[in-house]
């Protein structure tokens, strides 16, 4: 066990796996002496910098993502951090369009075991903030995951590691630097398997990144009034654990989505096709959802925040849900 | 470097067959892509080429190169044709990969570019594991504007990988003509500024060819990326129904007089005994060989779609299907 912030339990991951496994190198902007982007990298140079392990790129995002799949289908796991979320866009025919078919279209013969790291979202940043994971979920074959505390990042960036095709990590901004926590160390997670995080049996709550921390918050609130919320950490974006999720809406009866990814096709469209599609309709549960425009990301400080969910938006969200 | 007769006549048997495959599928297949006329250009290119190398082809050579490799005629057609007996086990198209593996890199979706960064890739990966190994990347004129052939080639540079980059200049995109397409000079102008030795070579000689990628290859195994532009000249349209309306019945015919087989033969007849009648018999038997394999492929069975989940995503496609 050590206390750590999720930052540093993703680095500590990455060190590990990579102590473990030759194979494994890492590319990326500002990786190298520099620590990476908001110390994402700290310490990894000062250990495997003199082995060529770690890569300073040059701004060139699609041959990033383009070397690691061909890297990957030849015996390599590299590690791509991507810097921010956004330059996915830049790379989706490598990384999502091909990359994420290969294993299926070579019936397994050839593989993509990388990992690919990306910071977005809200946050000290004031930028990079979006999300693209509408995007990443069209694509069969690429894994996203979300995580909201240090053991989940700990464990779920060891999954990512050594899984056979790309998992693209979301990494929240306003999360990474967070509160510590204690990180066992062999834990292990699954990928595709989320997380109840509150138990409750008025409405369901699904979220991830950080309007997990949000709807605990928006939770506390709804609990002065007599309704008691369960909450859904997704942890996975693809695959979407829609086991779980249904497993709670037919508890409770209703859910709330709370994402601050743009709404249109993206994580809480998937959510209620997900529910709609396990019970057919049949079993009356309501839906609410407290999610961003579709516009894309304003810059003022006072649009920006107005464009995020918040815990008041939340709340209201599930009181109109509930609403005879 | 002077080749001996056996190795000559080798060249000439590997083109000959891919020029076999391509004959009978421009009579049995109409979504084919016609590869005639660039025989010297993949042979020469990809022929010396040992244990540990990489080979990543231009869709216009895949077949040839599965051939190359020692994949067997009906298993080459039953790939192009995406039926049960392919490599793939139809869940992939053969033509433009004919033989997906570690060793041999080809497209995964009809955009072009990406599968230069793959062979990149691979160059990283031979590099980072310190083997002798080294890779060939060869794609057309028309793929040379792709943007991320330029973040390959500086990243290739950066880094002083083992790859050699082959512009395989048959002339033609489609039906834009290189010298329209291409700004700043010729594919090899830019080669050079990246900073890598280059040479142009005449693509319909495969002597010359085959002299010239050797070079390039004991160069790249030891300082860093090369370039070599090889040019040539699609004697088919770009595929069976191509009107043709973009070049002229004198330019097509001034290439035919270039032809790389008749061109070898012409070597072998002069200075090494070769008998060009039983040459030529043995030509027409080939020709009747494939043919008749390649329609037996087009009768063949389709792969049961049962069979998709043979595969190590076993678990990803049965929850696919569930729609978790």
């Amino acid at each position: 066990m050590a206390r750590m912030t999720m930052s540093d339990a993703i680095v500590e991951a990455i060190r590990q796996e990579m102590r473990n496994d030759e194979s494994i190198y890492m590319l990326g902007q500002d990786i190298g002496q520099f620590g990476g982007p908001m110390q994402a990298t700290k310490g990894l140079w000062e250990e495997f910098g003199d082995s060529g392990r770690m890569i300073d790129a040059p701004i060139s995002e699609e041959a990033m993502i383009g070397t690691a799949v061909g890297a990957a289908m030849t015996g390599s796991r590299p590690i791509v951090d991507l810097m921010f979320a956004e330059f996915l866009a830049l790379t989706v025919t490598p990384l999502a369009h091909e990359g994420g078919s290969i294993g299926f279209k070579t019936r397994g013969e050839v593989t993509v075991p990388m990992f690919v790291r990306a910071k977005c979202g809200i946050g000290p940043h004031h930028g990079h903030a979006e999300m693209m994971a509408g995007m990443l979920m069209s694509f069969p074959g690429v894994k996203v995951i979300m995580p909201t505390n240090p053991q989940d990042a700990y464990s779920l960036v060891r999954a990512a590691i050594r899984d056979e095709g790309p998992v693209v990590m979301l990494e929240h901004m306003s999360l990474l630097h967070a509160r510590r926590a204690e990180v066992d160390l062999e834990t292990t997670a699954e990928i595709g398997r989320a997380a109840v995080q509150r138990e409750g049996n008025d409405v369901t709550i699904v979220a991830s990144g950080l309007m997990v921390s949000r709807a605990e918050r928006a939770a506390k609130t709804l609990a002065e009034e007599g309704i008691e919320a369960e909450i859904i950490d997704l942890r996975s974006i693809a695959p979407l654990d829609a086991t779980t999720v249904v497993a709670s809406a037919r508890k409770t009866g209703a859910v709330v989505v709370a994402d601050e990814a743009w709404p249109t096709a993206g994580p809480a469209a998937e959510v209620a096709h997900q529910v709609l599609r396990l019970t057919g309709g049949r079993d009356h549960i309501r839906f609410g959802f407290a999610t961003s425009p579709h516009t894309p990301i304003p810059f003022s400080t006072e649009l920006e925040r107005a464009f995020v969910p918040s815990i008041e938006d939340i709340v209201a969200t599930v009181r109109e849900t509930l609403a005879p | 470097m002077t080749q001996t007769t056996e190795q000559l006549v080798e060249l000439w048997q590997h083109m000959v067959n891919g020029r076999a495959l391509d004959r009978a599928m421009c009579i049995h297949n109409p979504l084919w892509h016609e590869g005639r006329g660039e025989e010297a250009s993949i042979v020469g290119a990809f022929h010396a080429l040992g244990e540990g190398d990489v080979a990543a082809p231009h869709f216009r050579g895949a077949t040839t190169l599965g051939l190359m490799r020692g994949l067997s005629p009906e298993t080459v057609a039953a790939g192009v044709f995406g039926k049960e007996a392919s490599v793939t086990r139809g869940a992939w198209r053969g033509d433009i990969n004919a033989l997906p593996s570690r060793e041999v890199i080809g497209m995964f979706s009809g955009s072009l570019g990406t599968t230069v960064a793959y062979a990149t890739g691979a160059a990283m990966t031979i590099k980072r594991q310190g083997k002798p190994g080294v890779v060939v990347s060869s794609f057309g004129d028309g793929t040379s504007n792709s943007g991320v052939i330029a973040e390959s080639w500086n990243m290739a540079k950066m880094l002083s990988l083992p790859i050699v980059y082959i512009c395989q200049n048959n002339q033609y995109a489609t039906s834009l003509h290189a010298d329209d397409a291409i700004a700043g000079g010729t594919v090899s102008d830019r080669a050079r500024a990246y900073g890598m030795p280059t040479e142009d070579v005449d693509g319909n000689d495969v002597i010359a060819v085959a002299e010239a990628v050797a070079r390039a290859t004991d160069y790249a195994r030891e300082h860093g990326p090369a370039f070599v532009q090889l040019m040539t000249y699609r004697m088919g349209g770009h595929y069976m129904s191509d009107p043709e309306v973009y070049r002229s019945r004198e330019e097509v015919e001034e290439w035919q007089l270039k032809d790389p087989i008749v061109r070898l033969e012409k070597v072998l007849a002069e200075e090494h005994g070769w008998d060009a009648e039983a040459g030529a018999a043995l030509r027409a038997e080939i020709e009747a060989q494939y043919e008749a394999l390649v329609i037996a492929a087009k009768d063949a069975p389709a792969p049961d779609p049962e069979t998709l989940s043979a595969s190590p995503y076993v678990s990803d496609l049965a929850a696919a299907k569930e729609g978790n």
